[in-house]
C-alpha cells in the first residue's frame, strides 16, 4: 500500500462484496490495476464472500437445466482476450469442407445467429427486452450479417435503451460508442401496411435525421444500423412509402434516446 | 436437448474450498471454453444448487431467481475463456458472475418502498432457510455459518445486508445510520475475519 489515499484502499471489502456503485466500483478497479497488496486482499475476500453461496444453496427446478444446455448450445464461447468476434465465421475443428457440405452448415448455422444476437441482448437488457433464450430462438428475422450485430452487441461499452412503440411492441437500441454503431431490437411492432415500410432514422442532437435502414419484417427482429451513430441522440421510426424517404414524413411511432 | 442428466439427483460436491472440486470446475472451465457442451453440463451439475440458491437469496422471486441463473449461466458459459485461475478460483469467478447480476437485478428493478420491504426481510442476518438433503453440502454450510459466528454482529450485519440483500455501502450506511467510512471497514474486517475463519488462503 505505497500509493493512493488509506481510503481507497479500504474499498476493499465492499468491492469484494459487489456494494460499490458502478461508477465507483470502476474507479476502485483502477486502482487494482496498480495496487499489488489490494489484488491479493480483494482476491481473498472474494474467495470468503462466495463461501456465503454455501448455506443458501437450494437446488433448482429441472427446467433450469434443460434452459441452460439449450441455451448455451445456440452460443458459441468467446476467445479469449485478445481475440475478436469476426473470426466467428471460421470452420471450429474441420479444416477441410466440400462446399455441399460448406452450405448446408452456412443454412444450420443462421439460426444460431439470431439466438447469439438475442442471448447476447439478453445479458446486456436483463431480459428487457429479450426475457429469454427460448424467446430468442423466435427472433424472425436479422439483416446486415450476424457478426455485425454480434460485435456490436457485445462491445465493451454497448449500452441498451427500450421503448414502447405507439401503436404496440416494443423496440430497444443498443449501441456501442466505441463502434459508432448500433443495433435496432423490435419485438411486436405491427407490421407496415401494404406499400409501406418502417424507417429507421438517427436523428443528431440538432434534430436532423439521417436514414438508417429499415425494420425488417417479423415479429421480433433485430437490424445493425447503416451509417455512422455518431452524434446521433436518438433513434426514431418513421411509416414511409416503399423504398423509403429521403426525410421523415410522418410522426415517429417511436424515438429511443441513446 | 443435447446432453442429458448424468444422473437422476446432480451430485453436489462437499464444499466451496474442497481441492478436488476446485481443480474439477477448472479443468471443466477450460473445457467449456473450447465448446464442450457436456463438460458444461457436469459444470452446471456441481454448482446449480449454489448458484440457483445465491440468486434466490438475492432476488428472492423464485422466477427472476431462475432468469438470473439461467443468464449467468449463458455468460459464464460465453466468458469461460476468460477465467484466470491465478485469479482466484473458479467457483469464487462463477458466483461472483451470478452475485452481480443478482445484484443488478435488485437494484436496478426495485422501488424504494420494495427495497424497504427487502431490508425487512433481509432482517440482520441470513435466515437460512434453505433445505438441502445434500449431507456434504450441509457440512460445508454449517462451517461457513460457524465461520459467519466469529464476526462481531455489526460485521456480520454490514456483511449480510451487502452480499444477501444487495445493499451498496452508502445503502447499508443509510439503513444502519452510521458514516459511510464504519461500514467500509466493517465490510473489509468482516470479510477478513470470515476468510481467516475458513481458512481461505490469503
Ligand atoms: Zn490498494
Amino acid at each position: 500500500m505505497t500509493s493512493g489515499t488509506p481510503d481507497v484502499h479500504a474499498l476493499s471489502g465492499a468491492y469484494a462484496l459487489d456494494a460499490l456503485t458502478p461508477d465507483e466500483a470502476r474507479a476502485f478497479e483502477q486502482h487494482l490495476a496498480t495496487c499489488e497488496s489490494c489484488r491479493d486482499e480483494v482476491r481473498s475476500l472474494r474467495e470468503a464472500a462466495s463461501a456465503l453461496a454455501e448455506p443458501v444453496a437450494d437446488a433448482p427446478p429441472a427446467r433450469l437445466r434443460d434452459n441452460v444446455l439449450a441455451g448455451i448450445s445456440q452460443v458459441r464461447p468467446l476467445p479469449p482476450v485478445g481475440g475478436t468476434l469476426a473470426d466467428d465465421e471460421a470452420p471450429t475443428g474441420i479444416t477441410t469442407t466440400q462446399p455441399d457440405e460448406l452450405a448446408a452448415r452456412r443454412r444450420r448455422r443462421a439460426p444460431a445467429w439470431l439466438v447469439a444476437v438475442a442471448a447476447a441482448l439478453a445479458l446486456l437488457a436483463g431480459g428487457a427486452v429479450v426475457r429469454s433464450v427460448q424467446l430468442s430462438q423466435q427472433l424472425d428475422s436479422v439483416t446486415a450479417s450476424g457478426a455485425d450485430i454480434a460485435q456490436i452487441v457485445t462491445a465493451p461499452d454497448a449500452t441498451t435503451s427500450t421503448a414502447q412503440v405507439s401503436g404496440g411492441g416494443r423496440a430497444a437500441v443498443v449501441s456501442s460508442e466505441s463502434l459508432g454503431r448500433a443495433v435496432l431490437v423490435t419485438d411486436g411492432m405491427p407490421a407496415a401496411p401494404a406499400g409501406k415500410v418502417w424507417q429507421v432514422w438517427y436523428i443528431g442532437d440538432d434534430g436532423a435525421p439521417s436514414s438508417a435502414g429499415f425494420v425488417p419484417d417479423g415479429q421480433r427482429t433485430a437490424v445493425a444500423l447503416q451509417g455512422d451513430l455518431g452524434t446521433a441522440g436518438a433513434v426514431g421510426v418513421t411509416l414511409e412509402p416503399a423504398g423509403g424517404s429521403q426525410q421523415p414524413t410522418t410522426k415517429p411511432v417511436v424515438a429511443i434516446t441513446v | 436437448m443435447p446432453v442429458q442428466p448424468a444422473a437422476s439427483t446432480p451430485p453436489e460436491p462437499s464444499g466451496g474450498v474442497g481441492a478436488d472440486l476446485a481443480q474439477r470446475l477448472v479443468a471443466l472451465l477450460a473445457r467449456s471454453s473450447r465448446g464442450d457442451e457436456h463438460a458444461f453440463a457436469e459444470l452446471y451439475d456441481l454448482t446449480a444448487s449454489r448458484v440457483h440458491g445465491l440468486a434466490r437469496r438475492v432476488v428472492r422471486d423464485p422466477a427472476q431467481a431462475e432468469e438470473v441463473a439461467q443468464e449467468a449461466y449463458l455468460e459464464i458459459w460465453r466468458q469461460s475463456a476468460r477465467f484466470d485461475a491465478s485469479r482466484g478460483s473458479a467457483l469464487a469467478w462463477m458466483l461472483t458472475i451470478v452475485h452481480r447480476r443478482a445484484v443488478d437485478r435488485v437494484r436496478s428493478a426495485e422501488s424504494a418502498q420494495a427495497r424497504d420491504q427487502r431490508y425487512a426481510a433481509v432482517g440482520d442476518g441470513p435466515e437460512y432457510d434453505v433445505v438441502d438433503e445434500e449431507v456434504t453440502t450441509r457440512m460445508e454450510s454449517a462451517r461457513v455459518r460457524r465461520a459467519l459466528d466469529s464476526l462481531t454482529e455489526v460485521q456480520r450485519e454490514a456483511v449480510t445486508l451487502a452480499y444477501y440483500g444487495g445493499y451498496t455501502h452508502r445503502e447499508v450506511a443509510d439503513l444502519l445510520d452510521v458514516p459511510l467510512g464504519t461500514v467500509k471497514t466493517r465490510m473489509r474486517d468482516g470479510l477478513i475475519r470470515l476468510r481467516d475463519a475458513l481458512g481461505v488462503e490469503a
